[in-house]
Order: structure tokens, then sequence, then C-alpha cells
């Protein structure tokens, strides 16, 4: 089934790149659906919706930790998977996401194939 | 100069050639490769925060600058617009400064700063054995990471 992917990262070069290696992987995507910070990325969510979320962690404005955890509060946005796409993966900070419920993690660098196998690890959870 | 610092130089050159090679696609070859590709005239500073603290530099020559840029945004050839260049050059040196402080040590807890562009002739304030380089085929990259020294 085509999905709503929702990419928030304050660094337009860094969803381009994502939705490079989305497209190349050949994931269905009805749309595409972009924020430059944690709440731009509430906002759309609770407009528009997604399906899945890629988010960055260090944004301005409001970080992805924060915005994890707002998500995560929400009744109604709480069941959408939320991948975290970020450099900052040191030991503390994957505690606090795990506990936040992200689906996945992918550490910046990461080849294409990377982010690919996560993207298929937390599709096949989705019901 | 502490040892520290030059641990972090060294880890901070061998992220530099991860990003370029597994988010640009490029090739890093040996010193001489693009040797004479001119003065670097991009330079990005990202300053950091927290357990550990001060500034990353990443700097590269023009043509470096274009090929990072083709490859990262996928484009074939070439120019791709100076916007979208220096979007990609403070993208690349924001990720990694984060992956080598992340390296460094498990316990770093870390604030990254926006990155900037900096005149070149910062470069010029940065102890020659703490700055490190990068030969591509279409030019040069260099990394340096000063400790102790966060943001203004």
């Amino acid at each position: 089934m085509s999905k709503r992917v929702l990419l928030a990262d304050d660094s337009r070069a860094m969803r381009v790149f994502i939705r490079r290696v989305i497209e190349m992987s050949g994931f269905e995507v009805s749309r595409y659906l972009e924020a430059g910070d944690g709440r731009e990325a509430l906002e759309v969510l609770r407009g528009e919706g997604a399906d899945l979320v890629l988010t960055d962690i260090n944004m301005p404005v409001m970080d992805g930790e924060t915005m994890l955890r707002e998500i995560a509060g929400d009744a109604a946005l709480r069941d959408i998977p939320v991948v975290v796409v970020s450099t900052d993966m040191t030991a503390p900070r994957m505690e606090r996401l795990q506990s936040l419920g992200a689906a996945g993690y992918v550490c910046k660098p990461f080849y294409p194939e990377d982010l690919r196998a996560t993207l298929e690890s937390v599709m096949e959870l989705e019901p | 100069m502490t040892a520290e610092a030059m641990e972090i130089s060294d880890l901070g050159v061998g992220c530099a050639a991860d990003v370029l090679e597994r988010m640009c696609f490029a090739d890093i070859g040996e010193p001489g490769d693009g040797q004479n590709s001119g003065p670097y005239e991009v330079v990005v500073e990202v300053a950091f925060e927290g357990s550990i603290a001060g500034r990353f530099y990443l700097a590269a020559c023009r043509d470096a600058v274009q090929a990072m840029a083709a490859g990262f945004l996928g484009q074939d050839s070439p120019p791709t617009t100076e916007a979208g260049a220096a979007d990609v050059v403070n993208e690349i040196a924001n990720m990694v400064c984060g992956a080598t402080l992340s390296q460094s040590s498990e316990e770093n807890q870390f604030r990254l700063l926006s990155p900037r562009q900096v005149a070149p002739s910062a470069l010029d304030a940065i102890p020659s054995e703490l700055r490190r380089t990068l030969w591509l085929d279409e030019g040069h990259v260099a990394t340096a990471v000063l400790l102790g020294e966060g943001p203004p």
C-alpha cells in the first residue's frame, strides 16, 4: 500500500538525499511531506497526517527528541512509526529514543542500503 | 597540543572519509590526487557544546564542493547551484562533526550548533598539527577540530 512519508530535517539537502534513497529503493510512496523542524512536523502530522516519519534529532525550534515525546503523548499520533536518522547515536540518546517509542534508527553517515533495510524492517511490522 | 585533540582530529578525518564515500559516493585517493585543485574556497564551522565543547571545521576547494554536492544530490553533472552546494557542505560538516563526537566517547553528550560558513582565513588560526587532508579525484578536503572553544 502506498504511504505518505514525512521527512523532518532542517537540511533541505538531507531531505533530498533521503527521498532519493526511498525512491531508489522502490517503496511505494503516494506523497512526500517535508518539515524543517519538530514543531513544523507536528503541525503536518496533526493537519495532513502521515504513515511514516523519518526525523533528524538536532533541529532548531523543536528537536527530534522533543517531537518524539509529543508524538508518544498524543493518542492520535502515537501509532505512526518514527525512524530517527541522526549522527547522535550515543548510548544515552539511544536509550531515550527507545523509551519514547522510536521504531528504528539509522546512524549518519549511512549507506543507502542501511536506510532501505531499516525501512523494510519497520514496514514489515506495520499492520 | 593535547593527545585528545590529536586523537579527535584523526577520528574526524576518518569520519569525513566515511561520509564522503557513503553519501557522496566519492573515491578517496592517495595524497597527490587533486593536489593542484586550488585553494580552499568553502570553510564550514560547526560549534559544539556539552560534555565536550569546541569547533569542527570542514574545508573544500571549489571542485571538491561541486563533486560533493553532485554526489549527494544525485545530479549527474555539476554545477549545482551555489546555494544547493552550500547546503550540502553544511550538512556534510554537521554529519562529520556529530559522528566524530559520538565515536570519540560513548558517554559524550553534546549539542551541535547550526553549521555556518566562515572565511577561508579561519583555517590559518588552526595549528597545522590538528588539520587533516583528504584527496578526492576532483580536489582536496580538509578537516580540523579545536577543543575547548565552544560557541561564541
